[in-house]
């Protein structure tokens, strides 16, 4: 079989990322200098087959100096495929930025190349350095793919976020920073949400109701969660399955009657109505990761604590909760999040603006009056403090507290 | 110290009863081991004692008080797991003095107590010790410790030797030995291992199918066993039974062809006829003996088994033999039987006296 070769997977492997650098590259010449340049994949698909087959030929006596030599000569052949004019740019553009910009492209291929490459011989391959090759490339593949869907998007709104209207009806393809403004003109859009638009408030909305959300939840899910998991009680089973079932309900189904029911009651235009509904969509599914964690842990050890005198309840304070700290702090994130970034109901439900929370205050912003970086800006604050929350107590999401009191 | 008196107690979880009538009496001091195949019901029993599981009927009674619907912190006793069960999140110290926190004893006096037991059990230098820091006979000596600090009326112990490896496992089983010796609390141990339920027992209690089968001291349970199922179960390797019937007297196997065997008896009924490895006398073959081949060998070194087939119903017979005999496989021998240490059985496998 041909694909078996190893001179097959240098011109595979040569010519895959040097068309999959090429896009990107490109991409990010356009988002970088707001001009839009021609994609063009053969010339780069065809230079990096050839440095695929170079490297698999002469990777044993590789050295610093030739590695230069490669992507030097890769830059060059991108000029001369091109009579000296890649992307089609006329001269009075800036050069050097495209200069820069193929540079880069050649030697980010060359180390791809370099990095699925490595130890692979031009003959026939062995089983495992086969399946090590095509491991190595899916993964490469795969991962920069993976941060680059996530982080353009990201990418995109913080630097919408930072400009001025003028420049972004100007060009709204131009996504680079003018790094000589000053401060406040930089980060004019945020001022203004605080001081017009009252993001000081939804912030502490949306703070105050998904910190509530989460500690209803976890009061009611934690003892819930316990005694599915070990107490024997009728009916267990039917309980245990129908928690689930909630989510088989969409919320916009459920929206309605809601808004009925809480506007008759006369709690609609108020936080309390979050309060009530949110753990009401988000206790089940604690429920039920919970139970799946406190399942885990040995029913020896609540035995061996009855035998010492705990009562049930002691016990999920002494034993279950330090048990599961990473179980629990997991599933109070995730509710969290939930809350945060709920909208549907949020947007039903609250008409003050002095009650919005963020996801409702930004849906606010969405009219023709308010400019775009506004949005992008009231995004920005909505997405910060989730990250800087996951970040911080990502510690604590290490599993294996359990490990060690048992024999497993 | 206590006496342990279990009446009429049944329990079953959904539609399956899997402890039926049973009536046991424990009295003070006494070390009684549980045994019988997996699944007879006998860690549910021990549950049961420790108030883990309710029952369905029946009382359980300690020191003559009525219990059965007391928890299981009132009924003082303390168990030991097969899991150990040591609480993750606590070093050895917290772990061994958890139930004495939990009762609310003085920080001074809990911990000299801790630091007594740890001196017992050797374990003074791993009290700032996590339970992941310990190796497995640690850890159960940890959980014995925890046991021990409340001087409860009894132990209770659920397999707790059966996740440590061999040589640790004599060792433990040792250290048990001891401290029942040391402590004279009356203990109850559960266990699928005949050889703990040999050594540890004052009395064993054979369990099957949630049923107590027969209750003796370890001899009377290996010499005098009531049924076929105690003969198969205690004793390694399993005592060899085989099919028979008597015409004037003598004892004939049932096989292929007729055989017959020098063993004379008064017994009427017998249909079944049982006898360890040790009391068959291996020979060369002649006229007052039951001919075989020798199939297998297993050389242990003190000791060596050799398979016997002597082609009937192509059962092979087990029989102990010293271990300097150069045995040769496929030679034909001959078995001789003592009428001592024959087993008879009736038909439904009870032991015909």
């Amino acid at each position: 079989m041909f694909w078996k070769y190893g001179l097959f997977c240098s011109i595979f492997a040569g010519s895959i990322w040097g068309a999959f650098w090429q896009i990107i590259f490109t991409m990010m010449g356009i988002l970088t200098f707001g001009i839009p340049l021609e994609l063009d994949v053969n010339q780069m698909l065809i230079i990096g087959l050839v440095s695929g087959i170079f490297y698999i030929n002469f990777q044993k006596t590789i050295s610093m100096k030739i590695h230069l030599t490669a992507i030097v000569s890769m830059t060059l052949l991108v000029y001369v495929f091109n009579f000296g004019k890649p992307y089609q740019i006329n001269e009075s553009l800036n050069n050097i930025n495209i200069f820069i910009l193929i540079f880069l492209t050649s030697a980010i291929t060359w180390i791809s190349i370099n990095f699925s490459l490595n130890k692979i011989s031009i003959g026939k391959l062995s089983r495992y350095d086969l399946e090590n090759f095509y491991i190595k490339l899916m993964w490469g593949l795969g991962l920069i793919i993976f941060i680059l869907i996530t982080l353009v998007p990201f990418y995109i709104m913080i630097m919408t976020s930072l400009k001025n209207q003028q420049s972004l009806i100007l060009n709204p393809l131009d996504f680079s920073l003018n790094i000589n403004s000053d401060f406040k003109t930089l980060f004019n859009s945020y001022i203004e949400l605080f001081t017009d638009f009252n993001f000081h408030l939804f912030l502490i909305n949306s703070f105050f109701v998904s910190c509530v959300t989460v500690f209803i939840t976890l009061f009611f899910s934690i003892p819930g969660a316990y005694a599915l998991a070990r107490l024997r009680f009728p009916s267990k089973k039917l309980f245990s399955s129908s928690v689930i079932l909630i989510y088989l309900i969409p919320s916009i189904v459920l929206v309605i009657p809601l808004y009925a029911i809480f506007s008759q009651i006369g709690l609609r235009n108020s936080l309390l109505a979050l309060i009530i509904v949110y753990p009401a969509t988000t206790i089940p599914v604690a429920l039920y990761m919970l139970r799946g964690y406190f399942s885990s842990l040995s029913s020896e050890i609540d035995d061996a604590a009855l035998m010492d005198g705990l009562s049930r309840v002691q016990i999920i304070f002494k034993i279950a909760i330090p048990l599961s700290k990473p179980a629990i702090v997991s599933v109070g994130l995730y509710v969290f999040m939930i809350a945060w970034n709920e909208f549907l109901i949020a947007f039903m439900f609250l008409d003050d603006p002095s009650i919005f929370t963020l996801s409702r205050g930004i849906m606010s912003l969405n009219s023709s009056e308010v400019p775009q970086q506004h949005l992008m800006a009231g995004a920005v604050i909505a997405t910060i403090p989730v990250m800087i929350i996951f970040l911080y107590l990502e510690k604590f999401l290490i599993s294996g507290l359990s490990t060690g009191g048992v024999k497993e | 110290m206590a006496s342990i008196i279990l009446k009429n107690i049944s329990k079953s979880f959904a539609d399956n009863l899997v402890i039926k009538n049973v009536d046991l009496e424990i009295n003070d001091g006494e070390f009684v081991v549980f045994v019988g195949p997996s699944g007879c019901g006998k860690s549910t029993l021990l549950r049961i004692i420790a108030g883990l599981e309710d029952l369905n009927e029946g009382n359980i009674f300690i020191d003559n008080d009525n219990v059965t619907d007391n928890i299981p912190y009132d009924r003082a006793l303390s168990m030991v797991f097969q899991s150990y069960a040591l609480y993750p999140h606590m070093n050895v110290f917290e772990n061994i003095g958890f139930s004495l926190k939990t009762a609310g004893i003085k920080k001074d006096i809990l911990s000299k107590k801790v630091l007594e037991i740890a001196k017992i059990l050797r374990l003074e230098d791993l009290l700032n010790r996590l339970p992941k820091q310990l190796s497995g006979g640690q850890k159960q000596r940890v959980a014995i410790g925890r046991a021990i600090i409340r001087e409860p009326k009894a132990f209770l112990f659920d397999e707790p030797l059966s996740n440590l490896d061999a040589t640790l496992r004599v060792e433990m089983r040792l250290e048990i030995s001891r401290l029942h010796k040391k402590l004279g609390i009356t203990s109850i141990y559960v266990t699928h291992d005949q050889v703990e339920a040999m050594t540890l027992a004052d009395k064993i209690v054979v369990l099957n199918e949630g049923q107590i089968i027969q209750t003796g001291t370890p001899y009377e349970l290996y010499n005098y066993p009531k049924n076929l199922f105690v003969a198969g179960f205690i004793g390694t390797p399993k005592m060899n039974i085989l099919d028979c019937y008597q015409r004037g007297g003598f004892i004939y196997l049932e096989g292929n062809k007729d055989k017959k065997i020098n063993i004379k008896t008064k017994l009427m009924d017998v249909k079944k006829i049982g006898f360890r490895s040790d009391n068959v006398i291996l020979s060369d073959p002649n006229k007052n003996t039951l001919l075989g081949e020798i199939k297998f060998c297993e050389y242990l070194g003190s000791e060596q088994f050799v398979y016997v087939d002597c082609d009937i119903n192509d059962k092979l017979i087990v029989i102990k033999i010293s271990p300097k005999i150069k045995v040769v496989l496929n030679k034909k021998v001959g078995l001789k039987f003592t009428l001592e240490n024959i087993h008879f059985f009736s038909q439904n496998g009870n032991r015909i006296h």
